[in-house]
């Protein structure tokens, strides 16, 4: 069964399907018909959505619904991200589930609003302060568009933190013709229920990660966005202060291979392996099939869990290659973590930075 | 909804720990007046969330057995939107200072502008105690602070009548000496609405030094600027959080989006490869929808713009 869709309406539905209740943003383009898709939809299941006087009051709504029961994802592009900088933090510290949509724009500022991009990739791995890392998934197609919404919905649940799907302008409001069968659907967890003798916080072992504490149970749960102890009180206390943040690092790098998420095509006695991800992936499929076509052989590799960067599957993957080309919409920025993976081995930037994208013929172009 | 449950009512919604602020800052007897509240109000504490912004008044959330969020500066109001439509049957508390109305000012007009349900109380002791007496948005003018060494040149802001002016269901005005102030507060909390107090008190550590201030100082400045203290404003608007359930019942239950299948109804004539210019628009594409083959062509991950490449489905 085909259906003709986009991007955009696949998140909606991956995010009512993964048992989203709670969604608040600001209109941007090209995220906007998220929000209004979701001020349509949730209320047909007794969720809500609201329409935030800005987008700091969106996520904040966001971060609080959660903390009471709510399972929440908000949706903007680069500027309204960089407004959620100081939140993203919160959802850190604070360690709240959280479903972050960026529809890539053309950026810095406001750039080519209605143009695509993809200069969102080490921003939204650094966009808070103190650098602890986050979870980022980045779909490459409308199908993957609704099964990665589902897989962040998941993330968020099993590790208690901010998961972005990165996304781009092409991909959200294209409208494109998809094999509905195809549709993968990963399954999503329950939120737990935290046990009545147990804090709020756990920082032992590090990489364990408690369930929520959520208002209005049958005990008083506390919150903050300071450093704090397992009762979640402010304390400066080195060592306490410590386990805290190893455990904030902790359970996502050390958890990497549960969340590491490829797709490879992998061509036995390819010399040349193509890397990408997100809409421009959708290039270098179509050239991989004209290179093969042409009787040569050639490896693709889409990136799909950005961060923490898959890095067990991409060394697998340079098995034999002797030169990398990593596509992007942006100067190279993930070019620079397939750099410190790929020693030895050329890597070589194929970019376009001027809102258009990237045509398969110059993924041609660049196999020697 | 506003019926008290005297179950698991407190005498004191304190814990034991001492509060931390400087001798005679008025938050102490803010804050026990805001426990003597739910005392009044017989409610239960696992039902309450103080949601406290940065600062001084930031601390307080630690002293009481409720449940409690503690995020950024300028931001509690919007956490508490979010805690509130979340959970309508809770009620939520915002603690902040004078300070949380300036970086957090458009979230104090919007929540009072859906006149949802929390209750906002105010330290407002006009300068930035934590981070050093700066002024703040109630600073009055010609007041020394850190950041005015020469008198503060703005005129202060009037939280009261700007959100009374735009929605809220109950503003009052008072200072932390007022013997009614917990009668006060229970008040607020039990109406349900979009509630501030801006509560006027002294900063003993650089408000008071800085402008040889006393309890009369606040007095002063009162009839300095023409406001008035007291019950200024009530309203009846309909509560936001239990409107917008009201409006969703009338969706509930209507199917959620699910794919819309389609079936080729046409095949294509094309065996190869060919080429289509669209030409006629000055080169320009449509800002709303862009050209069909330019869709299609999108939606395959190449882009050229001049010109489109249409290859026959094989």
């Amino acid at each position: 069964m085909r259906e003709f869709t986009d991007g955009s309406s696949a998140i909606v539905r991956g995010a009512l399907d993964a048992g989203c209740t709670f969604f608040a943003g600001y209109p941007i383009t090209p995220a906007s018909p998220i929000l209004m898709q979701m001020m349509g939809e949730l209320p047909k299941k007794g969720g809500v959505a609201v329409q935030g006087e800005d987008e700091i009051a969106s996520i904040g709504m966001c971060i609080g619904a959660t903390l009471a029961g709510a399972r929440a994802m908000t949706a903007t592009s680069g500027p309204g991200l960089s407004l959620y900088s100081e939140n993203i933090g919160l959802a850190i510290i604070g360690e709240v589930p959280l479903v972050i949509v960026d529809v890539q724009r053309l950026g810095p500022a406001t750039g080519g609003a209605t143009t695509v991009g993809q200069g969102d990739v080490q921003f939204v791995r650094w966009g808070t302060a103190g650098g602890y890392p986050i979870i980022a998934l980045a779909p490459s197609s409308v199908s993957e568009c609704y099964s990665l919404t589902r897989r962040a919905f998941d993330l968020a649940e099993r590790f208690r933190c901010p998961v972005f799907l990165l996304t781009d302008k092409e991909l959200n409001m294209t409208t494109t013709t998809v094999e509905v069968d195809e549709y993968d659907k990963p399954g999503v967890r329950a939120r737990a229920a935290l046990p009545s003798n147990e804090l709020p916080y756990r920082y032992v072992p590090a990489a364990d990660v408690p369930p929520l504490a959520q208002y209005g149970g049958p005990g008083a749960v506390r919150f903050t966005g300071s450093t704090h102890d397992e009762r979640a009180l402010i304390t400066k206390a080195p060592a306490k202060v410590a386990q805290l943040n190893e455990h904030l690092r902790a359970k996502i790098e050390d958890n990497a291979a549960e969340i590491e998420l490829v797709v490879k095509d992998l061509q036995p006695g390819a010399t040349t392996l193509f890397i990408s991800y997100g809409t421009t992936a959708g290039g270098m499929r179509d050239a991989v099939a004209q290179i093969r076509a042409a009787g040569k052989a050639v490896s693709g590799l889409t990136v799909q869990s950005l961060w923490p960067v898959p890095e067990r599957a991409i060394r697998e993957a340079l098995a034999g290659i002797t030169r990398i080309v990593v596509a992007e919409l942006n100067h190279g920025q993930y070019r620079r973590e397939i750099e410190r993976l790929a020693q030895g081995i050329e890597v070589v930037g194929l970019h376009r930075v001027d809102g258009e994208l990237i045509a398969p013929e110059s993924f041609v172009e660049a196999v020697r | 909804m506003n019926s008290p449950t005297t179950v698991t009512a407190l005498s004191t919604y304190r814990n034991q720990t001492p509060y931390p602020f400087c001798p005679g800052c008025g938050h102490h007897s803010i804050l026990d007046q805001l426990s003597a509240a739910l005392n009044e109000l017989h409610i239960d504490p696992t039902k309450v969330v103080l949601v406290s912004d940065i600062g001084c008044s930031g601390l307080s959330d630690q002293y009481f057995v409720t449940s409690a969020f503690h995020g950024l500066h300028g931001r509690s109001i919007t956490y508490a939107t979010g805690i509130k439509l979340a959970r309508p049957d809770l009620k939520v508390i915002v603690v902040m200072g004078d300070g949380g109305t300036g970086i957090g000012g458009a979230h104090l007009l919007n929540a009072a502008r859906r006149n949802i349900g929390l209750t906002v109380l105010v330290f407002n002791n006009f300068n930035f105690g934590m981070t050093g007496g700066q002024h703040s948005t109630t600073t009055p003018s010609g007041a020394f602070t850190s950041t005015t060494p020469g008198g503060n040149l703005e005129r202060p802001l009037d939280i009261c009548a700007t959100v009374a002016a735009n929605g809220a269901g109950y503003v009052w005005r008072g200072t932390s000496f007022d013997k009614d102030l917990s009668g006060r507060i229970s008040e607020a909390v039990w109406s349900d609405c979009f509630a501030l107090l801006d509560i006027w008190e002294l900063c003993t550590a650089y408000f008071v030094p800085n402008n040889q201030a006393s309890k009369k100082t606040l007095t002063t400045i009162l009839d300095d600027l023409g406001l008035k203290a007291g019950l200024l404003h009530r309203a009846n608007f309909p509560e936001y959080a239990t409107a917008y359930r009201k409006a969703a019942l009338s969706q509930s239950g209507k199917p959620l989006p699910a794919p819309r299948p389609i079936a080729p109804r046409f095949k294509s004539p094309l065996s190869g490869t060919f080429r289509l210019v669209v030409a006629g628009s000055a080169g320009g594409r449509s800002s709303r929808r862009p050209a069909w083959s330019e869709r299609r062509r999108c939606s395959r991950g190449c882009g050229r713009p001049s010109a489109t490449t249409i290859r026959s489905r094989s």
